[in-house]
């Protein structure tokens, strides 16, 4: 348990010093009121509205400042939205989120049985196609990818539906399930997309570790016990190549609310990732800041649950 | 190099501990130098027939880059006006008639005039090349004389009607879209792959993104592995306080997500790298710069914990400790001893790394905030193309732009993934990279 | 089959297709194993000791390995039948691996499995081999296979993973897993390779104890000829994926026949003769590769005697006395030397 509070103390100055480089960065990308001091009859108005906005402070102050007030909930207010920032990030939450939680758990869930599969049945057809799909999402470019998915079955082949809504449909009247399906005939393409692109890296962190334990000694004595072979698979060698894996799947909880800008901006998703590439354009610091923070914190704490997950799995790794 | 081989051949004995596979410990009949480290990495290399095939295709895009300009000398940045699309247009009717004689009395009239017309512009152009202002105005009105010229030629062609009935040359009203702005298609004569939106060779700027996205891809990685290199080897020999601070500010910076990092860095770089470099004449070193600071700065963090873990596996061993023991300096065996062993892995990090660079610097230029016009890399070209691609007109037009350098793109990454994955396996098939 | 053997193989070729090449690990190996008697095979590693056990249990690596010829024969105590193991389909090679034929590895640290108990694995081979046992009786037994194995507190050790073990330990723990089902005969890998000398010792004292317990042939498998010396009854010593001399174990020391077993005994320091500060004369020159061996007989390019017979032909096997034979131009007949 101590080794426990010691890891989630060290998260705090982890989670200060990334979010204070992140601030820095941000309040050096531009000035938010450049455009106004252009414009004669703004211009006397830029200093009244820094003071309204809080930029009238040198970045430090104003890091502890928004650190502050973070944490009260007040995330501050968007220039680029005019209202304040907590508003304007939770709205894009439930988006982000579903295609987040639908692309990882498909990508994980088939990138890792395919791995296991192909570990098992090497130089086989489907090994394979497992190998190609490594190659090819270590290798395609999700824009290229994405722009191809719009080409193909959007615009020459319309099975999809992405950008606006469909006309005639209004979320605020539609019941959750009219409201799903709608979310889903939009988003159901990038979900493939990025499905397919994601599921590489599982097939090969999960073939190379099954093929890993596979050439263990244990694996051998298994054998030369007289196991019949899938028990030895089952039991003593799928047990143990889950170790890394079940680590690994902690990893990946930031991409559940994954920032992905670039599919995002392709298919015009009102996200977390489209959110962040337009503040980016506006210079809007806070926004950036909030949608930083969110990443951040899932960064932080998915590798504190690999950790402890690995405590759980592994027999020869202890809290203590 | 000889300390490193062994080390390689005891670990192989004892990865299939009861020995199943006889390790070569000595040769009989064979000669040293085939079976030293690099030796027997080329020669494992050489049978991974994906490793071999990214190596070629590497070689050929290279070549395109760097070589091609220097015999494909269309400028990258000239654009193409009316009359060049005109003779395009001449050119396919020419080929029309050299078929079907009979065209050429069915255009009659327009025809000559066109030639006439297509001819006069030409003086113009030279006049005005000269410096004639007068030439040059006339020029003006030349193009939209040729523009509506074009435009009735191409219809007068599409409207032809054989003596069955048939219509067999409309497929002329298509090519109009070319005229405005002027533009080619693939495949036209002096352009193979087409123009672009603003009617600028499309071969020539592709080879142009290539060397860009080629020289990011590359420099960057090397400041990356340099780096790296250098902060892992001094976290893991030095160790204590220095390590436990480089290792938290590594961990630190892994944890802000890099795709939004790079998009916000990147054009604060490019704006310290402007104001340090102004009135250099960089030229198109000066649009590569940025990029290439912003993916070295976030790209050692891995290589650096890589590099820091040989080091601390290495340091416990024995011909470490033996070199300590006599004395042997620690830069000496920074240098002697311990870099030569971690370079494998770093080798094979740095072709990696190349791969994953070149797909960062194509999505920032993809979204705009990396290689910024007039200079150009396969990402900004498909940044340019992506606004068309709602259009179903436009794409027609416009798909070399799309579908040219993303191929490009793509197998030139596949090709560094392949190169780095067979050199992997032929340095350490174990390697967790 | 001899009525008084248990394990015979006879002339077993293996080679294995790797990516560097391909390797004949085992080059007509034969040798007989005798009912409750102890086999030392003895060699440098790389010399295929371990591909003629795995042969035997059926483990080779696949598919790299093959075995292109050859037989291995055993007799099943409870039957009195003769088995062709290399012909028996997996099924029922699955009876006798583990069960009438167990096998202990060089690691105790890496052979068992980081995540169940040592009593979870025990249990494991027993239940396999024993399917109408129940758990409990299961549980049992492992326990009673600590104990016998001489593990302290084996009713609490019994729960402990293998990281809470000493090498020690688990090389005992994996005795008592190979020994719970009451098998004919042990393969011991270099069981005591990876091991401190004292707890060497021990564990060598542990397998001859055991063997008068249970009434079991061992094939003790190493390259330490004094670990053979103690606890071989036959030793056969094998060179570059052949067997080059078979002997009992008292004629092997006392008049070794082939040049390459003489060398190897030269390299052991005795305290009878000359003691430590004697110069050890050893062999001369290394093994060489296994892809690339050398013309006729394989040891020439060390062999201090080598004449021009022995660079172009292997020489046959010969029986110089009973039980012992050996392959090697200085002892076949004069005529067929200079044929």
């Amino acid at each position: 348990m101590n080794y426990l509070i010691k890891r989630i103390l060290e998260l705090i100055p982890t989670f200060l010093i990334a979010t204070l480089i992140a601030f820095i960065l941000f309040s050096l990308v531009g000035d938010p009121f450049e455009g106004m001091r252009q414009d004669p009859r703004l211009a006397s108005q830029v200093e009244r509205l820094k003071r309204i906005y809080g930029y009238d402070k040198d970045p430090v102050t104003r890091y502890f400042l928004w650190l502050y007030n973070f944490f009260k909930g007040e995330w501050g207010y968007s220039i680029m939205a005019k209202r304040p920032v907590f508003n304007v990030v939770v709205e894009r939450i439930p988006v982000s989120l579903a295609m987040g939680v639908a692309n990882t758990v498909l990508s994980t869930l088939f990138g890792i049985l395919l791995g296991i599969y192909s570990a098992l049945h090497l130089y086989s057809t489907a090994d394979y196609a497992a190998t190609a799909l490594v190659f090819f999402g270590m290798s395609m470019p999700s824009f290229f990818f994405g722009v191809l998915g719009l080409f193909f079955f959007v615009i020459s082949w319309p099975l999809f539906n992405v950008g606006l809504m469909t006309p005639g449909f209004h979320p605020e009247m539609a019941n959750l399930l009219e409201k799903t399906i709608e979310y889903g005939r939009h988003l159901m393409l990038p979900i493939l997309l990025l499905t397919v692109l994601g599921m590489g890296g599982f097939v090969r962190y999960a073939r190379s570790s099954m093929l890993e334990v596979l050439n263990m000694d244990y694996i051998r004595t298994a054998r030369a016990k007289g196991l019949p072979e899938n028990v030895v698979v089952r039991k003593h060698a799928l047990r143990n190549a889950l170790i890394p894996i079940v680590t690994l799947l902690a990893l990946t909880l930031p991409g559940v609310l994954g920032s992905a800008p670039i599919t995002e901006t392709i298919f015009s998703i009102n996200g977390l990732g489209k959110l962040f590439i337009d503040a980016l354009g506006a210079n809007d610091q806070m926004t950036l800041m909030a949608n930083l923070v969110i990443s951040i914190v899932l960064v932080i704490f998915g590798n504190l649950l690999a950790d402890i997950l690995y405590t759980v799995v592994d027999p020869r790794v202890s809290l203590e | 190099m000889a300390d490193n081989d062994k080390e390689k051949n005891q670990s192989n004995i004892n990865a299939s501990s009861n020995g199943t596979i006889p390790p070569a410990t000595a040769d009989y009949e064979v000669s040293e130098e085939n079976y030293s480290f690099w030796g027997a990495v080329w020669r494992r290399f050489r049978r991974h027939k994906l490793a071999i095939f990214g190596l070629w295709v590497l070689v050929i895009v290279f070549l395109f880059s760097f070589v091609g300009p220097v015999i494909y000398t269309t400028d990258p940045s000239e654009n193409i006006f009316e009359e060049d699309v005109a003779n395009y247009y001449l050119s396919q009717i020419n080929k029309v008639i050299k078929k079907d004689p009979a065209i050429k009395e069915y255009l009659g009239q327009s025809l000559t005039q066109f030639e006439q017309d297509l001819k006069t512009a030409d003086q113009l152009k030279t006049k005005a090349a000269s410096g004639d202002y007068e030439a040059l105005s006339q020029l003006a009105f030349s193009r939209s004389d040729i523009s509506s010229l074009s435009m009735q030629i191409l219809s007068q062609m599409a409207s032809y009607t054989d003596s069955n009935g048939n219509q067999p040359y409309t497929y002329f009203l298509d090519m109009t879209r070319y005229l405005s702005p002027p533009g080619l298609p693939v495949g036209a004569p002096g352009h193979p792959l087409g123009t672009d939106d603003q009617g600028r060779d499309l071969l020539a700027r592709v080879m142009f993104g290539g060397k860009v996205s080629f020289t990011i891809g590359v420099v960057s990685a090397l400041i990356a592995v340099i780096l790296g290199s250098l902060i892992g080897l001094v976290a893991g020999y030095v160790g204590g306080v220095v390590d436990t601070l480089l290792m938290r500010f590594v961990d630190i910076m892994l944890s802000i997500p890099s795709m939004p990092l790079l998009l916000a860095l990147a054009p604060l770089i490019r704006r310290w790298t402007k104001t340090l470099t102004e009135g250099m004449g960089l030229g198109v070193f000066g649009a590569i710069l940025p990029m290439v600071l912003v993916l070295a700065i976030f790209g050692w963090m891995g290589l650096s914990r890589l590099v820091r873990g040989e080091v601390l596996s290495l340091r416990e061993q024995q011909f470490i400790e033996a070199a300590r023991a006599i004395g042997v300096p620690t830069s000496r065996i920074l240098s002697r001893h311990l870099f030569p062993n971690v370079i494998a892995p770093v080798v094979v990090a740095a072709s990696l790394a190349v791969a994953g660079n070149i797909i960062e610097e194509a999505s920032l230029s993809f979204l705009g905030f990396g290689i910024q016009p007039p200079a150009t890399s396969w990402g900004q070209i498909l940044n340019v193309a992506i606004n068309f691609i709602n259009s179903p007109e436009q794409i027609v037009r416009y798909w070399n732009m799309i579908f040219i350098p993303g191929a490009l793109l793509f197998l030139t990454v596949l090709s560094f993934n392949f190169a780095g994955d067979g050199l992997r396996d032929a340095v350490d098939p174990r390697m967790k990279l | 089959m001899d009525k008084s053997n248990i394990l015979e193989i006879k002339d077993l070729h293996v080679t294995f297709y790797t990516e560097d090449g391909v390797v004949r690990a085992l080059h007509g190996v034969s040798y007989d194993v005798p009912e409750n008697e102890t086999l030392g095979v003895v060699g440098e590693s790389g010399c295929g000791k371990s591909v003629t056990a795995l042969s035997v249990m059926r483990l080779l690596p696949r598919p790299q390995a093959r075995v292109e010829q050859g037989e291995i024969w055993f007799r099943d105590k409870d039957t009195g039948e003769e088995i062709n193991l290399l012909n028996l389909p997996e099924e029922h090679m699955r009876h006798i691996r583990g069960n009438k034929i167990s096998m202990i590895f060089q690691e105790p640290m890496t052979a068992l499995n980081p995540v169940y108990t040592v009593g979870d694995q025990i249990e494991e081979a027993v239940l396999i081999h024993n399917p109408k046992m129940s758990q409990k009786e299961a549980r049992e037994r492992a326990i009673e296979m600590l104990k016998t194995v001489g593990i302290p507190a084996p009713e609490k050790r019994v729960d402990d993973f293998p990281h809470q073990m000493s090498g020690g330990m688990r090389q005992r723990v994996m005795i008592a897993m190979a020994l719970s089902t009451n098998p004919e005969i042990l393969i011991a890998d270099e069981p005591t390779t990876a091991l401190d000398v004292t707890i060497q010792a021990q564990i060598l004292e542990l397998m001859n104890k055991l063997q008068e317990q249970f009434g079991m042939s061992i094939i003790l498998i190493t390259h330490n000829l004094g670990v053979v010396a103690q606890n071989a009854d036959k030793i056969a010593v094998m060179y570059l994926g052949r067997i080059v001399e078979k002997a009992p174990v008292r004629e092997i020391f006392h008049d070794p026949k082939h040049p390459y077993t003489e060398g190897l005994l030269a390299s052991v320091p005795r305290l009878d003769k000359g003691g430590l500060k004697e110069h050890l004369p050893g062999i001369s020159g290394s093994l060489p590769s296994p892809y690339n061996p050398p013309p006729g007989c394989k040891f020439h390019p060390r062999c201090p005697y080598a004449f021009d017979k022995c660079r172009v032909e292997e020489p046959p096997q010969v029986e110089i006395s009973p039980g012992h034979t050996v392959c090697c131009w200085l002892h076949t007949k004069e005529e067929t030397r200079h044929e």
